[in-house]
C-alpha cells in the first residue's frame, strides 16, 4: 500500500479560507464609521486592527478634511449633538487636568447605550486621545481615563479593541479614582453581558461611597433595563439627592414616577426643582 | 426492509455516512431536549448540556469525512483532482471578489476621472461580488473547511502510521469509542426526554427568587457557542441555589433581563422517572407588585394592578383592603374604586 501524498494546497486553501473566515468575524461587528472607501480609509483601517489608535485617529481625522470626503455629510440629530457636547467637556477636562471630572463626563456618553450617537469627527477625536494615553509611558499612565475612553471605542467594535476591562482593573489596583474605575468596569461588564459581575462591580463602588453620583445613576439606569422597577426608583431618588438635583436624572425620575402614577412623588420632585430654581437665582 | 435493516445496521456499526447522518439529527434533537425539559441541577447535569457543543462540532467533522469518501467522488475522480490540484484558485477567486466590493470604490477615487472608463469592467465585477460578501461565500467557506480539514487530517495519519492493518485497527477502535460516547449521551438525553414527554402529572408550582444568570461562551476563530443558566433559590434545599438553562419563550423575560431577588413562580413536573423537570420559570408578578407598593405606597399604577391581580386571582379581601388604602390616597379615582366593588360577589363576606 503506498502512501497518500501530501497535499499542500489543500493546506494552502484551508488556511486562505480560516483567515476569511476570521477576518470576516473580526470586522463584521465594528461600526461603520470605521469603514471609509478610500485608500486613506484603508490604511486609517489597517492601523486601528494593528492597535496604532492614535496613528489611525489622526489617519481618520485627515480624511474628513473637505477636500477629501466625496459622501455627503449627514445632518446631525438630537443625540449626536449630545453625544459631541459630552466628549468635547470630557477631552476639555482631561486637558485641563480634571480627571475625575472628564471620567464621570465620559460615564454619561457610556450609559446611554445603542444606537451610538456622535459625529464622526468626534469619534476619530476620543480614537486619538485613547492612543496617545495608551502611548504614554506606563508609570504616567491614566489608566481610569483611558479605560472610559477605552469602553467608548469598545462598544463602537464590540468583543474586540482595546483592553478597556484591563486598565480599568489597572486603576483599580493602583488606587486611582476607585469607585470611578468601578463604575467603567461595571459597564464593560454589562456590555460584555456579565451582569452579575457588573452588579457586583457597582456594590464595590457603593461600599467605598455609598453616595457616589455615577455609581447610584448607573446602578439606576441597569435597574430599568432589567426592569427592576423598585430599584430603578430607589437610586434615582438617592441619585438626585447625591447629584444635587442633576436635570437628566431628574426627568429620568418624572418619566418614571408618571409611569408609576405616584402624584405624591411628583410633587415632592416640583417641590425639589422650585428649591434647586430659587437657589440658583439667590446664587 | 430486513435488506434495508440489515444495512443500516451494519451502517451504524461502521459509522457510515446514514448512521452519521442520523447523529447530526439527535444532536439536533438533543439541544430541543436540553432546552426544553430543564432538570434543575447543582452540577451532573450541566455536563451534559456543555458537552453537546463539542460533540456537534465533531458530528459534522465526521458527516464532512463521509462525504468527501462518497463514492461518486470516483465518477468524479478527474474534477475532484482538479478541484485539489487548484484548491486555492477559487478561494483566492471568491476572496479577492469580495474583497473586491470594499476596494473598487477606493480605485475609483485613486484613478484619475479620465482614465476611470479602464475601472467600468471591475464595476461589473463589483456588483457580481456583492453575492460574495453575502453570506454565501461564508457557508461555502465553512463547509469547504469542514471537508478540507477533514482530508487533511485523514492524511496526516496516513503519513504518521507505517502499519496499514495496525491503522485500520486503530481506526476501528476509535469508531467504537465515538459510537460510545455519541450513544451514552444519546441515552441520557433520551431518559431525560422520556421523563418529561411521557410525565401526565399535573405541574406543581413553588416560589423562589432569581440569584442571577451566569452566561457560558466560547469563542475560537470562526466558531462560537453561548449558554446562558439561570440561578435559582432552591426549595427543596433551603439557603442552596439550583440552576437551569434559561429559555425566554417559555420563561417570558430575556436573561439579561434577570436580577438578584427577582422574584419567580417555578412550574415544576414530577417526571416519569422521578426526575423533576421545569416548565417555566416565570416573574412572580403579584409578589413584585406586592414589594413596589409596599416600598412605593403612594404609587397608582402598582397598586391597581395588584388590585386587579387580587381579583384575577379571587383574594377577594386582599382586594378589599389594597382599594381602601389606594382610596385614601386618591379620593378623586371613584370609577375605579366602583369598579372593584362590582368585581367582588355579592354573597362574599370578609371573615
Amino acid at each position: 500500500m503506498t502512501r497518500t501524498a501530501w497535499n499542500i494546497r489543500l493546506l494552502i486553501a484551508l488556511v486562505i479560507m480560516i483567515s476569511y473566515l476570521w477576518g470576516y468575524n473580526r470586522v463584521a461587528g465594528m461600526d461603520e464609521r470605521f469603514f471609509i472607501q478610500s485608500p486613506g480609509g484603508f490604511r486609517a483601517l489597517l492601523l486601528y486592527l494593528t492597535g496604532d489608535y492614535a496613528a489611525a485617529g489622526r489617519a481618520y481625522a485627515d480624511l474628513l478634511r473637505p477636500t477629501i470626503v466625496t459622501s455627503a455629510p449627514t445632518r446631525p440629530n438630537e443625540r449626536d449633538a449630545l453625544v459631541d457636547g459630552l466628549l468635547a467637556t470630557a477631552l476639555r477636562h482631561a486637558q485641563e487636568g480634571e480627571i475625575g471630572q472628564s471620567i464621570r463626563t465620559m460615564h454619561r456618553i457610556l450609559w446611554l447605550g445603542s444606537p451610538f450617537g456622535g459625529s464622526s469627527a468626534s469619534f476619530f477625536e476620543i480614537m486619538t486621545f485613547t492612543g496617545d494615553l495608551i502611548n504614554a509611558p506606563s508609570r504616567d499612565r491614566r489608566s481610569a481615563l483611558l479605560a472610559t475612553t477605552c469602553a467608548y471605542l469598545q462598544q463602537r467594535d464590540p468583543g474586540y479593541g482595546c483592553a478597556a476591562q484591563t486598565y480599568a482593573k489597572e486603576a483599580i489596583g493602583r488606587g486611582e479614582l476607585v469607585p470611578e474605575s468601578y463604575v467603567t468596569l461595571s459597564i464593560l461588564l454589562s456590555d460584555a453581558g456579565d451582569f452579575v459581575e457588573s452588579r457586583a462591580a457597582l456594590s464595590k463602588a457603593l461600599a467605598i461611597d455609598p453616595k457616589h453620583p455615577n455609581a447610584l445613576v448607573w446602578v439606576a439606569i441597569q435597574a430599568g433595563r432589567q426592569h427592576d422597577v423598585l430599584a430603578e426608583h430607589r437610586y434615582l431618588w438617592a441619585a438626585w439627592t447625591a447629584t444635587s438635583h442633576d436635570p437628566v436624572v431628574g426627568e429620568a425620575l418624572q418619566r418614571l414616577l408618571t409611569k408609576l402614577g405616584d402624584e405624591y412623588g411628583l410633587k415632592k420632585l416640583a417641590r425639589d426643582r422650585t428649591t434647586e430654581g430659587s437657589r440658583s437665582l439667590r446664587e | 426492509m430486513s435488506e434495508i435493516l440489515r444495512r443500516f445496521i451494519a451502517s451504524l456499526r461502521g459509522l457510515g455516512l446514514g448512521a452519521r447522518l442520523l447523529i447530526v439529527f439527535l444532536m439536533n434533537w438533543t439541544t430541543v431536549v436540553m432546552d426544553d425539559y430543564r432538570v434543575p441541577s447543582q452540577s451532573s447535569l450541566s455536563l451534559l448540556s456543555e458537552v453537546r457543543v463539542p460533540l456537534a462540532i465533531l458530528s459534522l467533522l465526521m458527516l464532512a469525512h463521509s462525504v468527501s469518501s462518497l463514492r461518486v467522488w470516483n465518477s468524479m475522480r478527474s474534477l475532484a483532482k482538479l478541484l485539489e490540484r487548484f484548491a486555492p484558485v477559487p478561494v483566492l477567486g471568491a476572496v479577492f471578489l469580495g474583497a473586491g466590493v470594499f476596494v473598487v470604490p477606493m480605485l475609483t477615487q485613486v484613478v484619475p476621472p479620465e482614465r476611470r472608463w479602464l475601472l467600468a469592467p471591475l464595476g461589473g465585477l463589483g456588483t457580481f461580488g456583492q453575492v460574495f460578501t453575502s453570506g454565501v461565500v461564508f457557508a461555502l467557506f465553512v463547509g469547504a473547511s469542514f471537508v478540507i480539514a477533514d482530508v487533511l487530517l485523514l492524511r496526516l495519519i496516513d503519513r504518521i502510521t507505517d502499519d496499514p492493518f495496525g491503522r485500520q485497527r486503530a481506526v476501528n477502535r476509535l469508531k467504537i469509542v465515538v459510537l460510545w460516547v455519541f450513544g451514552v449521551y444519546f441515552a441520557c438525553c433520551l431518559v431525560l426526554a422520556y421523563n418529561a414527554m411521557l410525565d401526565t402529572s399535573p405541574a406543581v408550582t413553588h416560589q423562589s427568587e432569581a440569584v442571577g444568570v451566569t452566561k457560558r461562551s466560547l469563542k475560537i476563530g470562526i466558531v462560537s457557542y453561548e449558554v446562558w443558566w439561570l440561578n435559582f433559590r432552591s426549595w427543596t434545599k433551603p439557603g442552596r441555589s439550583e440552576y437551569i438553562i434559561a429559555h425566554g419563550d417559555r420563561d417570558g423575560y430575556l436573561a439579561r433581563e434577570v436580577w438578584e431577588g427577582m422574584p419567580l413562580i417555578v412550574h415544576v413536573r414530577p417526571g416519569m422517572l422521578g426526575l423533576q423537570w421545569v416548565v417555566a420559570a416565570r416573574i412572580d408578578r403579584t409578589m413584585l407588585l406586592e414589594r413596589l407598593v409596599r416600598e412605593v405606597p403612594t404609587a397608582a399604577a402598582p397598586r391597581k394592578d395588584l388590585i386587579t391581580a387580587y381579583l384575577a386571582e379571587a383574594r377577594w379581601s386582599d382586594a378589599l383592603r389594597q382599594t381602601r388604602e389606594y382610596q385614601e390616597l386618591y379620593p378623586a379615582d371613584r370609577g375605579f374604586v366602583e369598579t372593584v366593588s362590582r368585581s367582588i360577589p355579592a354573597g362574599w363576606k370578609p371573615s
